[in-house]
């Protein structure tokens, strides 16, 4: 992005970034739960802000349905909810990552393809290891995952054990460099 | 020369509390402003980008020109290529 770009409020524009970044995750979470002890937690979420508008309803009511649709092959459970920011979460239950995946591709794909992608926030993976969760953010507009290990203590997080995974991980999954952007979800409902 | 002693001191000191990451959590902390990782929920934050008149990194490429410590993320990066070696989990 260039200066002027940037002044332009240029980086409005910039194109999504490959979709397959979020494949990354299915072979990463092998590689957490048979080599380091990092097991999914059977849950992942995609985060977006509604919007009031019957086009945007009609996209969500007809993505909800394909998913209850392929949830009926794939064993995959959607709920969702509103949190107090205004964004609504999008619960996918499956205990197969792939299918989680798979899931909240769909339903990006699905707000994207409308028209929407400026309102998709983050997908969301729950993992945990032998005491506590833990989480991979998926940022849509970078196209990039961060880990979140919430502590002990209201809105505390665990830096140290966020760096570790980065290190354990780095190699598998795209990661966000800038850590100043490794932004936490307080209250992740997964 | 003295940046060089920086990352041998570095990597002495994980090697031997056998916890680079906590080295490298621990530069985070007095890393000031730019490189650490935020409290503020992604929520709260995601309107914040647009009012970036600068592309971060500029400060830090300006920055570097005169600092006599190597970069702090750089550091930090080298902390996590230990890890991961002592780890074992990079080919």
């Amino acid at each position: 992005v260039g200066f002027f770009d940037v002044l332009r409020g240029g980086s409005r524009k910039l194109k999504q970034p490959a979709p397959d970044r979020l494949f990354a995750m299915s072979t990463a979470a092998v590689t957490m739960d048979t080599g380091l002890g990092l097991h999914p937690a059977g849950k992942a979420a995609i985060v977006f802000q509604p919007l009031a508008t019957s086009d945007f309803d009609e996209i969500v009511s007809e993505m909800e349905e394909v998913l209850q649709g392929t949830g009926e092959e794939t064993g995959t459970e959607i709920a969702k909810s509103d949190d107090e920011f205004g964004y609504r979460w999008m619960v996918l239950s499956d205990p197969d990552v792939e299918d989680l995946v798979v899931g909240v591709n769909a339903i990006s794909t699905a707000l994207i393809g409308g028209g929407y992608g400026d309102r998709v926030l983050c997908a969301v993976f729950a993992f945990r290891d032998d005491k506590r969760p833990f989480y991979w953010i998926y940022n849509y507009k970078r196209g990039t995952f961060y880990p979140f290990v919430p502590a002990r203590g209201e809105q505390q997080r665990d830096s140290e054990a966020e760096l570790r995974l980065k290190a354990q991980i780095g190699a598998e999954l795209p990661i966000e460099p800038e850590l100043e952007r490794w932004f936490p979800l307080w209250g992740i409902p997964i | 020369l003295s940046r060089y002693r920086e990352f041998a001191a570095d990597r002495g000191a994980a090697i031997i509390t056998a916890r680079p990451s906590a080295l490298a959590s621990a530069l985070m902390k007095i890393s000031s402003g730019m490189h650490q990782i935020p409290q503020k929920d992604l929520r709260a934050s995601s309107e914040l980008s647009a009012f970036y008149i600068f592309p971060p990194g500029v400060k830090s490429a300006v920055g570097g020109l005169f600092s006599t410590h190597p970069p702090m993320e750089k550091r930090i990066a080298a902390l996590e290529r230990l890890e991961a070696q002592l780890q074992g989990t990079t080919a």
